[in-house]
């Protein structure tokens, strides 16, 4: 029977809303009760979804009776965050902002359209973003770039996935319908990487592009070591352009190679993308590496 | 499938409460049909218009958007929670009172708590902020400028008391 207007989720199937006390748990009702249990953590589109009809589960899974879910910690090996921390938590965390300040720059820049439902912003996890490729368009890139590693556990123990594999081609997720994001770890990175992440906001409906880059360059702040560009938006899938880094590796610092590089990154993250959009990507890129050579030079930098 | 209702732990405006509820009641549900809270409204239902604000644990939430199983544990706090004891009104309430900040006041809830999560967490926001901040609290009668004049006057009286 569809609801009426006031009913709310009065119109849907009842659930048994299940509190595990483990991971393990969780996973074993995955297991047993398949398609017909969903997890949820801040709830932000599994109500989205539920009372739009899209999914009738029986069974909620409730993550945050799981104790030790929730958390930001950095040791020698770096940083982890708990699948159940939110975004909100972790913007204000004082160990991410010293750890990994670009996850934080591309949580924060989120703000203004999450601001109009500010308590997704409150409610919503790192798990929950990273469950869905739409949905984890924003922070994935700066996860990539930052070499960040999902921790995934199931019924047979746990594993670890880059952050770019987390889905495939079609969007689908690498972990099996009956597994549980645990956390995120994102290694230690040596202090001369400049990191950078920007956004840009089509006009007039246009859609978002952002861009994570990554730069490191030699001792002497001549050559480019290495760097990595991951682009969200363009496409359905967040895409690196492991191609156009080519034209920058191993030389000096340049204007053109840097316009270069980026043209030929927005090709080749832009798939069928049209002229404008391509144009737009080509731009936003060229920024962010300038900026990130800034970054890499660190205080002597004059400006790129 | 026979359901089992589900205890709730939870404290709403300083008082309480340990009830069974079945899993699907969402928050405004719980507030509205079994505390009587109706300050807080039930309009779009699908986390537009703001109408619906509590704060949940300092955190302006929309109550038509999360399972009331949710807030298990929590402190929730609704318009009726913002007067003190004594019926003093907040200075917020009373700030929206001297700015004829609203007409019909279906929204009014919602954009109380929302500000006074904003200013609690932000107590200096400048108009930009305000305006960033609340524009998850929609209005249909009195447009939108009485209400964030009320809002920055209490901001600026916070300053001054400071
Ligand atoms: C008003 C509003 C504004 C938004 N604005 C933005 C925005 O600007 N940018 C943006 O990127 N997104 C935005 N979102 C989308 C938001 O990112 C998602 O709603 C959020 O990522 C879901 O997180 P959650 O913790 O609430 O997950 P839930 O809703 O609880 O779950 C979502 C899905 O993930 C699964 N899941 C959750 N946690 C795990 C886990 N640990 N392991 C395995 N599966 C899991 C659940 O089973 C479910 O299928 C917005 C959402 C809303 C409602
Ligand atoms: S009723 Fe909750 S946001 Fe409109
Ligand atoms: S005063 Fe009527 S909706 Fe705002």
């Amino acid at each position: 029977m569809q609801s009426s207007f006031f009913n709310d989720l009065d119109g849907i199937i009842e659930f048994e809303y299940l509190e595990p006390k483990t991971t393990k748990e969780a996973c074993a009702w995955l297991n047993q009760y398949q398609e017909n249990a969903k997890i949820i953590a801040g709830g932000t589109k599994l109500m989205a979804s539920m009372r739009q009809r899209k999914i009738t589960p029986r069974y909620l899974i409730n993550l945050k009776s799981i104790l030790n879910l929730e958390f930001i910690t950095a040791d020698e090996e770096g940083l982890r965050i708990g699948a159940l921390t939110t975004l909100y938590a972790i913007s204000q965390s004082s160990i991410a902002n010293d750890k990994a300040k670009i996850l934080v720059e591309a949580i924060q820049q989120r703000e203004p359209g999450v601001n109009q439902a500010r308590w997704a912003y409150y409610m919503a996890t790192m798990g929950g973003h990273l469950s869905h490729p739409a949905s984890s368009v924003d922070i994935a890139p700066p996860l990539i770039i930052l070499g960040a590693k999902a921790v995934v556990e199931g019924l047979k123990g746990w594993k670890t996935i880059p952050l770019e594999d987390l889905f495939d081609q079609n969007g689908e997720a690498a972990f099996q319908k009956d597994e549980v994001l645990t956390e995120i770890r994102i290694p230690k990175l040596s202090a001369d990487i400049g990191l950078v992440y920007m956004k840009s906001g089509g006009s007039s409906g246009a859609p978002t592009f952002n861009t994570a880059v990554s730069l490191q360059l030699d001792g002497k702040h001549v050559n480019v070591e290495e760097l990595r560009i991951v682009v969200g938006g363009v496409t359905p899938k967040i895409m690196e352009a492991r191609e156009a880094v080519g034209f920058m590796k191993d030389k000096p610092i340049d204007n053109d190679l840097i316009e270069e590089t980026a043209r030929a990154a927005a090709k080749e993250v832009g798939g069928r993308s049209d002229a404008e959009a391509e144009g737009r990507a080509q731009e936003l890129i060229e920024e962010a590496i300038r900026q990130a050579v800034d970054r890499a030079i660190g205080e002597f930098a004059l400006g790129y | 499938m026979d359901i089992a209702k589900k205890i709730l732990k939870v404290n709403v405006n300083g008082r309480p409460y340990e009830l069974l509820i079945k899993p699907k009641t969402t928050l405004l549900q719980f507030l509205r049909n079994d505390l009587g809270l109706t300050g807080a409204k039930q309009a779009c239902m699908d986390n537009s218009c703001g109408a619906c604000t509590v704060i949940v644990d300092k955190m302006a939430v929309k109550a038509c958007s999360v399972l009331a199983l949710q807030v298990n544990g929590r402190e929730v706090m609704t318009v009726e929670g913002l007067a003190s004891r004594d019926g003093k009104l907040h200075p917020l309430q009373q700030a929206f009172l001297d700015y004829h900040a609203f007409q019909c006041g279906f929204c009014t809830p919602g954009k109380l708590m929302s500000s006074k999560a904003m200013l609690d967490e932000n107590p200096h926001p400048n108009e930009e902020e305000i305006r960033r901040d609340m524009e998850g609290n929609l209005c249909r009668c009195t447009g939108y400028t009485q209400y964030i004049e009320a809002i920055k006057a209490v901001a600026q009286k916070k300053e001054v008391a400071k």
